[in-house]
């Protein structure tokens, strides 16, 4: 199959659709636009995870994809951030 | 207390479409709302090129063997989903996408339409002005592996998000990073 590669924003957000339907998506999806300013900000380049805490300050950054790219050590990062948070503190 | 995950689309649409379907007929199925055993343009969820492609007939609908046809060209492109990893052909293919004067190498030019200036010299081991495919497929981690962390360039731990927004697929509402108010996983990755 062979699709070009988008030039407008609009035509970017069509392929996410085509994205979001093959890959059966059930999470929010967001499109950058077509100068990549997010994934310039973010060095998100191919593949990359990030987790951004409630002070909207960065809790964790993974390895660049693909073979940086680890679920695993996101999760875990995750799982510490969020029992982190739920334990209060002790005086 | 749970945590929001948004996945990012970056350079969706890049010169073929790859996606992993297991057995036959399953996306066609979701697709034919009707039920009338044929995919019309209003229930095809893909861009309108994709559907001119397979419609073989140009009857205007996309028959079960169409849909099949479609499948199969699919799984000979191969499919990867971000982190799957065996990102080889797609990384080789992103190359061949950049590489715009075809000369089997990328300038700095041509680097930079899609990746961070400062990453080019680090790619360009032979530093002689140029990224060839190998350095290029090494640079990615197909020869070693990245270090742990990131680590190099993007938004650092500790530090705040960066001041971009992006816009939801659906509808017109955008997220601002910098205004994030609970735990969210964000998850950069592309569509090819």
């Amino acid at each position: 199959m062979q699709i070009e590669q988008p030039k407008t924003f609009l035509a970017r957000k069509d392929v996410a659709t085509a994205c979001s339907v093959g890959l059966k998506l059930s999470i929010p999806l967001l499109v950058d636009d077509i100068d990549n300013t997010v994934m310039r900000a973010f060095d998100g380049f191919p593949d990359r995870l990030y987790i951004i805490g409630p002070d909207a300050r960065i809790a964790f950054q993974g390895g660049r994809g693909p073979r940086g790219f680890s679920v695993d050590e996101m999760e875990t990062a995750l799982k510490k951030l969020l029992v982190a948070k739920s334990t209060p503190a002790k005086d | 207390m749970r945590a929001l995950i948004i996945f990012m689309v970056l350079w969706a649409g890049l010169l073929s479409a790859q996606t992993r379907q297991k057995g036959a007929g399953g996306f066609g199925q979701r697709m034919d709302a009707n039920g009338d055993g044929k995919i019309s343009p209003e229930e095809f969820p893909g861009p309108k090129n994709f559907f001119d492609q397979f419609d073989a007939d140009k009857n205007g609908f996309l028959s079960a063997a169409e849909r099949e046809a479609m499948r199969r060209a699919r799984m000979q492109q191969g499919g990867r989903r971000p982190g799957q990893g065996g990102g080889g052909a797609g990384q080789q293919e992103l190359f061949r996408a950049l590489d715009l004067n075809t000369d089997q190498k990328l300038s700095a030019k041509e680097w930079g339409v899609l990746l961070q200036a400062a990453d080019f010299k680090k790619a360009d081991s032979q530093a002689d002005g140029h990224v060839t495919s190998e350095e290029w497929m090494h640079f990615f981690g197909q020869g070693q592996r990245p270090a742990r962390g990131g680590g190099e360039g993007g938004a650092q731990v500790g530090a705040l998000a960066p001041k971009v927004s992006a816009q939801f697929m659906a509808g017109d509402r955008a997220l601002d990073f910098s205004k994030i108010k609970r735990h969210t996983v964000v998850v950069f990755g592309s569509y090819t």
